[in-house]
């Protein structure tokens, strides 16, 4: 097909500018579950950002005289047992929640691409160093490490993207060091080689960029993943104020009392993200497979 | 004439993966290219020619014999002296999909070499366009990136990133195989301009004995890693000497051998 293209075209005008690249983003845009997700994901990380100015009450203005109360056109989600507005604590929830899951992953990322894109390159001692850290992460049960981390540490922002990230960069790191295992044995490396470009140069430029496509979709659904996680750790009373998991553990004690609106809002708003971030991961996937031409 | 390479007793073996033998491509070879000349490699697929051809530009460790370029020992050369050596001698390969970046544009992959072959920033479009002249591809070509380009028109590529050095030495490795007919004596044609005009020496490696016949000054035969037979074309495929490359030449088409 190619060489029959080629006897019309050669020499002759080039196709148009970019094709590819918009080929590939319409791609996604023309998956409407990813598209769903990718609109789900916007109009989360928008309410996050914009929380201080749609919140319409404090998070943490306690008033007892209006205590759980059921959802109203004054408190479109209701109040909790302190009195608090449980939009505006959800609003700046996401900024929690969604915060951990976003720096977590891309801290992992950038660990897991570093140590695997090196030991896939290098091979050797350095390989066998980073496979054998991978390995030892792996070995650990991550739930069992991160409660007990995070109870002799007490929670913190910090304490929790820290953890999460050190028990998550594994999954790139295999999966950047595997991509970059079989593109180093194709003609453009040797090529580069032979015209005496640096190990650097040869990795960054010439490495890395066609390793990511997997890693990112990786990254995406580990987002979601992230987000449960988190809000499963702040659930067990492992988390920080105002992360969706911990409005889940206060709702907890007032489901017998029938404030349902305390543990139904925050427990959608995670599934949302969690489907959202799960969406566009698959729609990356299809439209960075080219293998794939199936479309849902 | 002077050789610009001479190969002696060369030999490259790869290690064996867990526990399989190791496996000795290329066992001997000697073969001397002068200056200016186009020498053929000819031989079926794993008699060890693309080994050759990558041991020759230092891409391939030999495990005994020696390569000199212009006098100069590849195995002595210092960081510097390789890096003098890479602007030398360059290399094109048959398959130009996999040869170019898929997330470079045309442009970029030039203005690379450019850049770290310290060719002044400023100067570097005007470069770009005269080696896509030299070539026959339209200067608007450098915003496209490989999958957007016909593979006549890859191979150009490729081409022109090997000339971007200006080197002495281009080892071609089946550089018009993966081409088809009309396009290929195109590229056949452009390689024998740019030789005649740029004084290039090629190590043409291929498998099509008409193609070899067509582009090569001399011919060497190679069989299981070792030279079986050299020569001019004329008398190495029509008056074969070793019963191996009589089988090679009996087995291509006839009309297509005497050309």
């Amino acid at each position: 097909m190619d060489s029959r293209t080629a006897v019309s075209s050669d020499r002759s005008k080039a196709p148009p500018l970019l094709a590819g690249r918009v080929a590939r983003w319409s791609s996604l845009g023309g998956n409407r579950m990813a598209r769903l997700g990718l609109m789900g994901v916007g109009v989360a990380a928008g309410l996050a950002l914009l929380a201080p100015m749609l919140a319409p009450h404090d998070p943490m203005q306690t008033d007892l005289t209006r205590n759980l109360l059921a959802p109203s056109w004054d408190h479109l989600l209701g109040t909790d047992q302190l009195g608090r507005d449980v939009l505006s604590r959800l609003l700046h929830g996401a900024r929690v929640s969604l915060g951990i899951a976003l720096l977590s992953g891309t801290l992992s990322v950038v660990i897991g691409v570093a140590l695997g894109a090196l030991g896939g390159y290098l091979g050797g001692w350095v390989d066998s160093v980073v496979m054998r850290m991978v390995d030892v992460v792996l070995a650990v049960p991550r739930l069992v490490l991160l409660v007990t981390v995070i109870a002799i540490v007490q929670p913190s922002v910090t304490a929790i993207v820290l953890l999460l990230a050190f028990t998550q960069w594994p999954a790139p790191a295999r999966l950047i060091r595997a991509e970059i295992l079989s593109l180093k044995e194709r003609d453009f490396v040797e090529a580069a080689r032979a015209l005496g470009y640096s190990r650097t140069r040869i990795l960054l430029r010439h490495l890395v960029p066609n390793a990511l496509s997997p890693v990112l979709v990786a990254a995406t659904l580990g987002v979601s993943h992230t987000v449960i996680l988190e809000s499963g750790l702040a659930f067990l009373g492992l988390g920080v104020p105002l992360s969706w998991g911990t409005l889940l553990l206060s709702g907890q004690a007032n489901l017998l009392t029938g404030a349902w609106w305390l543990s139904v809002f925050p427990g959608v708003a995670i599934a949302l993200v969690a489907i959202a971030f799960n969406l566009v991961g698959d729609g990356l996937r299809d439209a960075l497979d080219p293998r794939q031409e199936v479309r849902l | 004439m002077s050789n610009l390479l001479e190969v002696r007793d060369l030999a490259v073996t790869f290690p064996g993966h867990r526990g399989s033998e190791p496996c000795a491509a290329v066992r001997g070879v000697s073969l001397a290219i002068a200056r200016g000349e186009t020498l053929g490699l000819v031989g079926e697929s794993g008699a060890g020619k693309t080994t050759i051809g990558r041991a020759v530009l230092g891409l391939v460790r030999p495990s005994a014999g020696s390569i000199q370029f212009d006098g100069i020992d590849l195995g002595s050369m210092d960081q510097v002296g390789l890096q003098r050596f890479r602007r030398r001698a360059q290399i094109v390969f048959q398959d130009s999909m996999e040869s170019l970046n898929p997330r470079m544009r045309i442009g970029d992959v030039l203005r690379e070499v450019l850049m770290v072959h310290g060719t002044p920033r400023g100067s570097r479009p005007e470069e770009v366009r005269a080696l896509l002249e030299r070539v026959g591809l339209p200067p608007g070509i450098v915003e496209l990136r490989p999958h957007e380009l016909s593979a006549g028109q890859r191979q150009r590529v490729g081409i022109a990133r090997a000339l971007a050095v200006s080197p002495e030495l281009v080892v071609l490795d089946e550089p018009v195989s993966a081409l088809d007919v009309s396009v290929r004596a195109q590229v056949m044609n452009l390689l024998l301009t740019l030789q005649s005009e740029l004084a290039l020496t090629y190590l043409f490696i291929s498998h099509d004995l008409a193609v070899v016949h067509h582009m090569s000054d001399r011919i060497t035969v190679v069989h299981e890693g070792k030279v079986v037979e050299e020569g001019p074309p004329d008398v190495v495929l029509q008056q074969p000497a070793h019963p191996y490359t009589r089988a090679l030449t009996d087995s291509a088409l006839p009309w297509t051998v005497r050309m």
